[in-house]
């Protein structure tokens, strides 16, 4: 029982003050099944990633003539080349550490991808896809947001939704009713003021921010927040199984959104975790290179942590757009359309690489020479929170889209 | 390092209702509910209510009695209130004070920068000197020009145009710390930003585009016939001049590409890096930019051409308006505004005094209180120039450490869109958090470097009424709602009576926590 063997390390790590302080009852809303489903942890590679680099259509014979010096080479074809996942795709040499997860079928990657809005714009392009909304305006509403509000019975823990970093991603926002945490470290959130004047400075901040604001809702969300992580400790829970995360920035978020979802009764529902720096116009290789090693050495590292919660917890990759087909001049890659995206959890119908494939021949490349989108990213979406995460209002979710009568069949129905 | 007699802050000076009056003719006529409101609040009595006074800001804003209007264009046109420039504005009125920020060359800043050439002389060498340094000066000057900045920033006298270059740095945004970057971006800031900062507009777009910096930060050094990169290209269309909106097609980033080709750095590998035109590398081709014909055979005129066609577009104007609107007004301006602004850059050909000028001078801007949230380097601002500090050793560290938790380094922002200037983004649990333990810990002493001067603030005052009021006109300066004062008078007196002296011990310890409060509540986090 997690909560007694909680309690017991708590009791004997902390000095007694905690323990004295009253506990709050959350117990009707924060139990771990009051919203039916898994975990969802979002993670977003701002920048747009090259997909064709990323999940690589090795024996599609364009690919290697239209990237020339940037393809990566058909598995077996010496140093730096694909790891085959399925005789067509194969994975970035980088990406090594997920190759175990796949064959374990845990692990999908969903292909020619993304957006079918024609914007090249990052900002448009982000926009467009965390709002899950296709024009400008309309809609103010992220899709988790409106995910979360939709579900009924949803209770209020403060930490329904969670934005890992100094600010919160526009996909969680809501209409008020979930207001997203923005947690860069949970060692440093935490109110820190002098002892003797401590409840009555929190009682006071919190009378001066008792307004319906903006600013008195995050004030409001911060003091609740700030509380219950105090009393809960996540950081008490370890890395296991010996999972090693990466020490750069995203292995470390990583690793704490792996400690605040192990502390159940936080009662985390969906978290988002940034990965910038995939904007690669120039000398692309080195730069990808780096950035897929620390993507999936931090993704399996979360794997063989979570164990046997990763059953319950299912994690999706996103980014604005893809690349260019062919490169330019300076060995990188422009702005382009079509790209993939990964799945992995216990839920995840893995082993596979989902693509209705539209090739990159003369004729079959989208606009200035992109990559199609042949699935509409709002299809990978709307499966994943109707089969893992129980929600069936989808036309809420996505207002201006209608799902296809069959889903692709990358997650299992819970 | 940032031991500076600037730092000390004069006493606060009672403001006379009848100065403020004269002040502000002009405005009363139109706006005389909310002056007489500000005027009658000044001497921050507690009897304004919320049912008394209708708020007329934005819905984002907190719902708190306005300050008045010299508190107004003083909270946005600097990086925080200092008494002496609350005093001078008092002295000459709102409008001689706009137009004396609007002419900053006419300001004697002469103290602020001898500061700055003496601490930081880095900033000043050549692209060639700089590339001369040897490894350990090199992160010196990258490192200076990021405190030279903030330096500036929180210290000039000619605060609104540390506001327009910080503007303009996040218009143009290069993020420093990378590779040559770290020390272009010297040059770039003081040849390119600072110099144009309330210029023209195509003076600023001309001179950024043969930035060595920008050539570099946006890949347009590499930028060749066979191949070209369309980094710049599609970003100086959507961030620079004519914005998302602005009718280009992928076409015309292509074209545009094309015109570009060949710009780039003569030795492009290290920080003597500067512009220089390559004929070998142009496409020398016919090229059609946004409907215009760039005729074939020409050179490095193609791409300042196209420089030319994007300051005269037709959403140019407005897109610089909707930017500086938000800076100056709201999150959501109003279109009114905005077009009154961009119609001053269409009929100026693009001078930003002029846009500055309407803007300020409007009445949306009178109406606009609060409707702004602090973006870190303001709250700082704020802190640092409105409340008695001395700051002494370990101060440098304590702000450097402060602006990178709260998130707003100088030049340190990767995307080409520059640093965020809505509150959604700042105004986050984290973003608020870190703002309350500094205050908290600046109130307790416990602020490495930085110290607050308790017996200024406290002053004469005994009892919990007399204690939240003088502290509150001391780092307000701005009249609390009856509620607000009644719960920080509750705060200071714990249930006991309100009018009678505290014990020195007491009213020590919490002026501490009154400071602290204050200073992390929203009345001191919106602008």
């Amino acid at each position: 029982m997690p909560l007694s063997r909680r309690r017991f390390i708590q009791s004997m790590s902390l000095s007694v003050l905690p323990l004295l302080k009253p506990r709050i009852s959350f117990s009707a809303t924060l139990s771990p099944n009051s919203t039916p489903g898994d975990v969802l942890v979002c993670v977003f590679q701002r920048g747009g990633v090259d997909g064709l680099n990323m999940i690589v259509p090795h024996a599609d014979d364009d690919y290697h003539l239209l990237r020339q010096n940037l393809a990566i080479p058909r598995p077996g074809e010496g140093e730096g080349s694909a790891i085959d996942l399925d005789g067509f795709f194969g994975l970035h040499p980088s990406m090594s550490a997920l190759k175990s997860i796949y064959d374990a079928g845990d692990l999908a990657a969903i292909h020619a991808t993304g957006s079918p809005h024609e914007t090249h714009s990052h900002f448009d392009a982000m926009d467009f896809m965390e709002r899950a909304f296709l024009e400008k305006g309309g809609i103010f509403t992220g899709w988790l947001g409106r995910h979360l509000e939709s579900l009924m019975n949803a209770g209020s823990a403060p930490f329904r939704a969670v934005g890992m970093g100094k600010a919160t991603p526009t996909s969680l926002r809501g209409e008020g009713e979930v207001v997203p945490v923005a947690i860069s470290s949970i060692e440093e959130f935490d109110i820190i003021t002098n002892p003797g004047e401590e409840d009555a400075i929190k009682d006071t901040l919190g009378e001066l921010y008792d307004g319906k604001s903006f600013v008195d809702t995050q004030a409001q969300q911060t003091l609740a927040a700030t509380a219950l992580l105090n009393e809960q400790e996540p950081s008490q829970y370890e890395p296991e199984n010996g999972a090693e995360y990466p020490t750069d920035e995203f292995g470390q978020l990583m690793l704490q959104v792996g400690q605040l979802i192990k502390t159940e009764e936080l009662g985390v529902e969906a978290i988002c975790v940034d990965i910038g720096g995939w904007d690669t116009h120039n000398q692309q290789a080195g730069i990808l290179s780096g950035l897929l090693t620390t993507l999936s050495d931090t993704l399996a590292a979360f794997y063989t942590d979570m164990g046997t919660r990763m059953e319950c917890i299912t994690l999706i990759t996103q980014s604005e757009f893809g690349r260019r087909a062919s490169g330019n001049a300076s060995l990188g890659t422009d702005h382009g359309h079509g790209n993939c995206m990964l799945a992995m959890g216990g839920g995840v119908n893995g082993g596979q690489v989902f693509a209705d494939w539209p090739g990159l021949g003369d004729g079959q490349l989208y606009g200035p020479g992109d990559l199609d989108v042949t699935t509409d990213w709002r299809t990978v979406l709307g499966e994943l929170l109707s089969k893992r995460l129980g929600n069936n209002n989808l036309e809420g979710v996505f207002p201006d889209y209608t799902m296809p009568p069959n889903f692709l069949g990358v997650f299992q129905s819970i | 390092m940032f031991a500076h007699g600037l730092l000390r802050s004069e006493t606060v000076q009672t403001v006379t209702q009848g100065r403020y009056m004269t002040t502000l003719t002009r405005r009363q006529f139109a706006h005389g509910a909310v002056a007489l409101t500000g005027a009658a609040t000044l001497s921050l009595l507690p009897q304004v209510s919320r049912a008394a006074q209708p708020i007329t800001t934005v819905s984002n804003s907190a719902s708190l009695p306005p300050p008045d209007p010299l508190f107004l264009l003083l909270s946005r046109t600097s990086f925080g209130i200092s008494e002496a420039d609350r005093a001078h504005a008092q002295a000459i009125g709102f409008e001689a004070y706009v137009e004396q920020q609007l002419n900053p060359e006419a300001i004697d800043d002469a103290e602020v920068e001898e500061y700055v050439v003496t601490h930081f002389p880095y900033i000043f060498l050549s692209a060639a000197e700089l590339a001369a340094l040897e490894d350990r000066a090199r992160s010196q000057a990258a490192r200076q020009l990021k405190l030279a900045t903030v330096y500036r920033r929180w210290f000039s006298r000619r605060q609104l145009y540390e506001v327009m270059a910080e503007f303009w740095t996040n218009h143009f945004n290069i993020f420093q710390d990378t590779g040559p970057l770290r020390l272009l971006k010297i040059v770039d800031d003081r040849e390119v930003i600072r110099p144009q900062a309330m210029g023209r507009f195509r003076d600023m777009l001309h001179a950024s585009a043969k930035s060595p910096a920008m050539l570099f930060y946006l890949d347009n050094f590499q930028n060749v016939k066979n191949g070209p990169n369309e980094n710049y290209s599609r970003e100086l269309m959507e961030l620079h001049s004519i914005g998302v909106e602005g009718g280009f097609s992928e076409d015309d980033v292509q074209e545009v590409a094309r015109c570009f080709t060949g710009w780039g750095l003569g030795r492009r590998d290290d920080a003597a890096g500067t512009f220089q035109f390559s004929p070998r590398r142009h496409d020398f081709g016919e090229k059609t930019v946004l409907g215009h014909t760039i005729p074939a055979e020409q050179g490095i005129e193609d791409g300042e051409q196209v420089l030319d066609i994007l300051a005269a577009h037709a959403t140019t104007g407005s897109f610089l308006a909707t930017k500086l609107c938000r800076r100056f007004v709201s999150d959501q301006p109003p279109d009114s505004l905005v077009e009154e602004v961009a119609a001053a850059y269409d009929t100026t050909d693009g001078d930003m005094r002029e846009m500055l000028r309407t803007l300020l001078l409007s009445d949306e801007f009178l109406d606009s209180s609060d409707a702004k949230f602090k973006r870190p380097m303001e709250f700082v601002g704020a802190v640092l120039r409105g409340a008695p500090l001395e700051l002494g050793h370990g101060a440098e560290r304590t702000l450097t450490d402060l602006i990178a938790a709260l998130g707003q380094i100088p030049f340190h922002w990767a995307p080409p869109n520059g640093y965020p200037d809505v509150m959604e983004y700042w105004a986050t649990t984290n973003g608020l958090l870190f703002r309350w333990n500094f205050s908290l810990a600046l109130g307790e002493g416990e602020t490495r470097g930085i110290r607050l001067d308790l017996a200024a603030l406290v002053g004469d005052a005994g009892t919990p009424e007399q204690l939240v009021d003088h502290v509150a006109e001391s780092l307000l300066r701005r009249p609390l709602t009856t509620e607000d004062r009644d719960d920080l008078i509750a705060y200071v007196s714990e249930g006991g009576a309100v009018d009678t002296p505290l014990s020195n011990a007491v009213r020590q310890a919490k002026a501490r926590g009154l400071v602290g409060l204050m200073l992390s509540s929203a009345y001191f986090q919106m602008r």
